[in-house]
């Protein structure tokens, strides 16, 4: 058995009750629930400690207007994004719904998906609610759900586990419990001390414990989204209202990007000292890298009396992290100076982003126009996943589909 | 073709270091006692203006990033002449095998002048390095390309400096710091600005940051690689329809590479093409990609940059100008020449030839290029998304 397409990033929204219904009695009525947002009628997430709500925007939408082949359909489904104003009716029930889930993602041609949670829904006002033990309920009750969601379809489903950002102990034994429950990624929401801003020497036994477990550690795009009380419209400047909210809570956002995360992961010598961590970058995209590792390299040679590590950051790179994105054509024409085997297709459905039902179209259309070839394409599109995550497949069936397509 | 016995190698951004005496010499009496003062102080030389500082780079001593002397200097004497007097800078350039230099002044004492606040000392400090720029440019109008700071000191002291650089004193770029009016984003209260350099088509330079300063953290934060702070005033610039208004005005995106720019602009189109409905911002010309205005309107220095090099053809072959970076940062004099070379080994010799020195001359419309861009054959723009 092979497979046709394995999306490295795809994602739930939480449904309205998830917390509510949860929680331990004395947390129910402090965790997040759903309220309508008057003015635009939509539904946003509220919780203890944010003033703001995190409204259902971007997080969430869907096109259903676009058909498959019809790329003009694709375009015009295109003004359906909203920034605010969607409704829990107006999403996918995959969004929640693990058997409509596995319907939804066949329409797209998808195989098997890694499956994230809502980013810019409750995560923000989670991770800084000043009640540990109450933010640490929240983790926990979204584990429990997501191993629910994946039990339904193990071969289908990846679930992750979101680690808590209270502290290294809560987030090593988090991970356990999560490997116990079936889980089979991690993805950090902080570094695991808890810090929004730098690794730590005390991160090292959490690293430790994923390399014993065996367990791939994501980071998915940056540490914190524009939503609730560090949200704002994006306009041609960027989002400098976000910037100067989050420095008024004491978080620099820049710090929490990936590429940054990633520049101090290396500098840190984790994976010198963990040279078997599996370290993802997901919906970070591609065309960056290139000029990233260029310029890192560059400055390390540089300043070589200053580089304690024996190895280059583009090494490091190449040997223990893996990238994720929707659609990249720069990234797909400089595959080979990303590395092949370090590229990994994911459409983030059901997000606005995605190009559901057109997304594995897309995906493989880039990447022929790129000039991969049939072996590249299957590595991109599945095989780099399926060996990450520890799917199954037939090596032989491989080969021969491989050979087929040459002699097409 | 470019002239090959004339132009072979062109630095797009290089700088100078200003002298000592520049300021004691030049500013007006009642301002000279604020002035920019260079002194040294625990073995460092730096300049020292109001309560702001800054110490000159240890590469000042041998012009080499790569091989940076034990410690930088410990007086003005320990700078290389050549940062300084431009008889002297020619023979560095023959030297490095470099035909002529477009040149930036040091980036850390303006941030210090610009710090004091002090508006009537930052325009008397900006017309004396303006003055001082020029005389040295004209020691070899051909070979030193010296850029007008334009003062941050308000709408009407920016267009009469303006006027008075590329009128008065003959300088062929300038180097703006904060948008004209001193705004936060450019607006129409910057048009009679804009309308200058509209008519006189002066190439208006930002160097590595807009309304930042070469100390704050870079927007993308600290990590090697990423978009430079300067990239960030672009997009406003398209979308408060500059370009539309005013189609001469071009941009120098300086000393930050162009690596980045290929995913830069890429994403800029997937974003506008996916969300222009939220009217983040628009186009006035509906025909036309954000990307298209960017690449057609501004111009990158890049340096050690192989992936730019690589993405020519998506950047715009005629967009891609070579610096050497002297003095500072990676510049490694004189062996510059041989790092340019191998940079651009792989091309043909027509888009070799561009990227080394004719690109440049023709936006700046040196000798022999007199007539810019205009003749030069113009290339088609990559599409950069599909959907």
């Amino acid at each position: 058995m092979i497979y046709k397409a394995i999306s490295a990033d795809g994602h739930v929204n939480e449904p309205p009750n998830l917390f509510e219904d949860r929680l331990p009695a004395k947390f129910k009525e402090r965790g997040p629930r759903v309220i309508e947002t008057p003015n635009t009628k939509g539904h946003a997430w509220v919780m203890e400690g944010q003033s703001r709500p995190s409204v259902l925007g971007f997080a969430c939408m869907y096109f259903r207007s676009s058909k498959r082949g019809d790329r003009a359909s694709l375009i015009d489904s295109f003004k359906n994004i909203k920034d605010r104003g969607v409704r829990f009716e107006d999403m996918f029930e995959g969004s929640w719904d693990p058997a409509a889930r596995a319907k939804e993602i066949t329409d797209d041609q998808i195989d098997a998906e890694v499956i994230f949670n809502g980013v810019g829904t409750v995560w923000n006002g989670i991770k800084l609610m000043k009640d540990k033990e109450l933010s640490l309920a929240c983790f926990q009750v979204y584990n429990d759900w997501m191993a629910e969601f994946q039990a339904y379809a193990p071969d289908r489903f990846i679930c992750n586990a979101t680690l808590p950002s209270t502290g290294l102990d809560d987030c090593l034994t988090e991970m356990t419990r999560c490997v116990d429950m079936g889980l089979r990624t991690v993805q950090l929401e902080a570094y695991p001390s808890g810090s929004f801003a730098d690794p730590s020497d005390a991160d090292d036994r959490f690293w430790a414990a994923a390399v014993e477990l065996d367990m791939p550690v994501n980071v998915h795009t940056e540490f914190f989204f524009p939503a609730g009380d560090l949200g704002s419209k994006i306009t041609a400047e960027g989002v400098p209202d976000t910037k100067l909210r989050a420095k008024a809570l004491g978080i620099d956002l820049d710090a929490g990007k990936f590429p940054v995360i990633l520049y101090k992961m290396i500098c840190a010598g984790v994976f010198e000292r963990f040279p078997t961590l599996k370290f993802i970058g997901t919906e970070v995209h591609l065309g960056w890298i290139p000029y990233y590792l260029e310029k890192f390299d560059e400055s390390v040679l540089r300043n070589r009396h200053e580089w304690n590590l024996p190895m280059l950051p583009s090494e490091y790179f190449h040997r223990n992290v893996s990238v994720v994105y929707i659609v990249d054509e720069a990234g797909a024409a400089d595959r080979y100076d990303i590395g092949v085997g370090n590229m990994m297709w994911g459409p983030d459905f059901p997000h606005s982003s995605s190009n559901w039902p057109v997304d594995y179209e897309l995906g493989h259309e880039i990447l022929e126009r790129a000039g991969a070839t049939p072996a590249e394409i299957d590595r991109i599109m599945w095989r780099n996943a399926a060996d990450m995550y520890q799917l199954p497949y037939d090596e032989n069936a491989l080969v021969a589909a491989t050979a087929g397509d040459e002699n097409a | 073709m470019l002239d090959m016995t004339g132009y072979s190698l062109i630095s797009a951004d290089s700088h100078v270091i200003e002298p000592p005496d520049l300021f004691s010499a030049r500013l007006p009496t009642k301002l000279r006692d604020r002035a920019p003062r260079l002194a040294t102080a625990s073995g460092t030389c730096r300049w020292s203006v109001g309560s702001e500082s800054a110490p000159l780079p240890d590469s000042v001593v041998n012009g080499s990033g790569w091989r940076r002397p034990p410690h930088g200097p410990r007086s003005f004497e320990d700078v290389l002449p050549a940062l300084y007097d431009p008889s002297q800078r020619l023979l560095a350039q023959d030297a490095d095998g470099v035909a002529a230099e477009v040149l930036y002044p040091f980036p850390g004492l303006w941030d210090a002048i610009r710090a004091t606040g002090d508006h009537e000392l930052i325009l008397g400090c900006v017309r004396a390095y303006n003055d001082w720029i020029a005389e040295f440019s004209a020691h070899s109008p051909h070979r030193l390309v010296g850029l007008g700071r334009i003062p941050m000191t308000g709408l009407d002291d920016a267009r009469d400096e303006l006027l008075r650089c590329v009128k008065d004193l003959g300088l062929r770029g300038i180097i703006l710091d904060a948008w004209p009016g001193l705004g936060p984003a450019p607006g129409r209260g910057d048009d009679g600005f804009w309308e200058v350099v509209n008519e006189t088509q002066v190439p208006v330079s930002i160097h590595y940051t807009l309304g930042g300063s070469s100390r704050s953290t870079p927007v993308a934060g600290i990590a090697p690689g990423l978009r430079p702070p300067m990239a960030d005033a672009a997009l406003p610039l398209v979308a408060a329809g500059i370009f539309d208004r005013f189609p001469n005005v071009r941009f120098v995106l300086a000393h930050g590479d162009a690596g980045w720019a290929t995913h830069w602009l890429e994403f800029t189109d997937i974003n506008y093409v996916r969300h222009r409905h939220l009217a983040q911002y628009q186009l006035q010309n509906a025909d036309l990609l954000p990307s298209e205005y960017l690449r057609r309107h501004f111009w990158f220095t890049i340096h050690q940059d192989r992936s730019a090099v690589k993405n020519r053809h998506k950047l715009g072959r005629s967009h891609l100008l070579w610096s050497s970076h002297f003095p500072l940062d990676g510049a490694d004099w004189p062996d510059d020449r041989r790092q340019a070379i191998r940079l651009t080994e792989e091309l043909p010799a027509e888009e070799r030839g561009g990227i080394l020195g004719e690109n440049v001359a023709r936006l700046y419309r040196l000798p022999g290029f007199e007539d810019g861009f205009a003749g030069a054959a113009e290339e088609p723009m990559a599409r950069l998304v599909y959907f």
